[in-house]
């Protein structure tokens, strides 16, 4: 059976942290056993709650503990806008930064045929379904500006162009505070084809 | 340096990146870049697939280290329906090109192809048969397309053949029951690299469908999704 130690299957399992390796999670294990005990239990705690009961949201697909998450329960949301994201991360990442009151549907990521992974996979028959049931007239496309992303964006265009609602897509460009001589010449390049006029 | 494509990316540990590489001198290989995440470079390069680029590497395991990449032309952009035919040659030359094997003619038709695709001056159905044809060609498997392999008779336009795989085209009568039943016309046509009427179009794409799946295995072509929407083929 397991031979190793409680201490070092801690130090173990806490590496399956993004950006922790070996150094890090013995000094997690440490903290954690010898100056913060009762703040281990509530993680343990947590984190055990949070792993049983979080699931898929019904409609949007994000992440939450009930069958329908906070924002699409919430009335006050305009129904008519629908935002599409690649991850939940991405719901949370507009949210704070935006004044964006609509609805969202996360996918599970991105078409990316060389991963193997098609439209189906990624949840794009529930948004057809969602579209031809639900009375929304403009969708909002934010997948990431990878070719994945464009290729997902197409997709969907193609998919929603027949349901006529108004198919928008998040600009993108130089970020806010570069500067011009720094930045990709395919950024460059796009910003300044994509140039518009409400500055 | 060596001329390169970025076939694919995927995300490695907390900031690198694997990228697979289709290079002119050692085909196709994959190169880890570190850091390659990371927004913290400034200038920070955007590895993006369908760029031209001179790379170095170094290593001897199977994941070589990226040591310098330099973008040498404009990226080519693929929008919508190019970007899936993108997709797609990416996905053969990954499913049916061997790791470290240097195949510089498919290389310079990757090329020309990509090229093709992100000008769009020709049809893109048209862009991919003689992609496929050139990578059969690169591959050894080769077509015959000009005559017949059991008469060794010229190829008759209006003659109807049946293509037997590594074989050639064998000519038959419109009755018997066939495989693949092509029209003359379409090898020529796919000879020529100049589709003379949407029928041969048609054909050209069943033929190489049939041919490139007996390379391909039992698992489908993962790209041919994407074009199911809209039935544009391949």
């Amino acid at each position: 059976m397991n031979n190793q130690s409680l201490l070092q299957q801690l130090i173990e399992a806490l590496r399956c942290l993004p950006g922790v390796g070996p150094k890090s999670s013995q000094r997690m294990a440490f903290h954690l056993l010898e100056r913060d005990r009762s703040g281990a239990n509530r993680l343990a705690q947590v984190l055990a709650e949070a792993m049983r009961d979080i699931g898929h949201c019904e409609r949007c697909n994000t992440l939450t503990e009930h069958p329908v998450c906070r924002l699409c329960s919430n009335q006050q949301r305009d129904a008519s806008q629908l935002c599409i994201v690649e991850s939940p991360s991405d719901v949370v990442a507009i949210e704070q930064a935006t004044h964006y009151s609509g609805l969202y549907f996360v996918l599970g990521g991105h078409l990316s045929p060389l991963d193997g992974i098609g439209p189906d996979e990624i949840g794009l028959d529930k948004l057809a379904q969602r579209l031809q049931t639900e009375s929304i007239t403009e969708i909002i496309i934010a997948t990431n500006p990878t070719i994945e992303g464009e290729a997902t964006a197409h997709y969907i265009r193609e998919m929603a162009q027949t349901q006529g609602v108004t198919i928008t897509r998040i600009a993108h460009g130089v970020p806010l505070g570069g500067e011009l001589e720094f930045v990709d010449g395919g950024t460059l390049s796009h910003a300044f084809s994509g140039r518009g006029e409400n500055w | 340096m060596t001329a390169a494509y970025i076939i694919h990316r995927r995300a490695y540990s907390n900031s690198s990146l694997i990228l697979e590489l289709f290079s002119e001198s050692h085909g196709r290989l994959p190169v880890m870049a570190r850091g390659g995440r990371s927004a913290t470079t400034r200038g920070r390069q955007s590895w993006l697939p369908f760029q031209f680029c001179q790379v170095q590497w170094s290593g001897r395991g199977e994941i070589k280290s990226l040591r310098s990449w330099e973008t040498v032309a404009e990226p080519c952009v693929l929008k919508a329906d190019a970007l899936y035919c993108g997709f797609y040659i990416n996905e053969l030359i990954q499913r049916l090109t061997a790791r470290e094997q240097a195949q510089p003619e498919l290389f310079q038709a990757y090329a020309r192809t990509v090229m093709q695709l992100a000008h769009k001056n020709i049809e893109l159905q048209c862009i991919l048969r003689i992609f496929e044809k050139q990578l059969l060609q690169c591959l050894g498997y080769g077509l015959l397309l000009t005559h017949a392999a059991d008469s060794q008779q010229p190829l008759e336009a209006h003659a109807s053949y049946d293509y037997q795989p590594e074989l050639g085209p064998i000519a038959c009568d419109a009755t018997q029951s066939v495989v693949m039943r092509v029209q003359g016309q379409t090898l020529l046509d796919l000879h020529s690299e100049q589709f003379s009427n949407a029928e041969s179009m048609r054909e050209a794409r069943q033929l190489m469908r049939f041919l490139l799946s007996s390379y391909l295995g039992s698992r489908p072509l993962k790209s041919r999704e994407l074009f199911m929407q809209k039935s544009l083929g391949e």
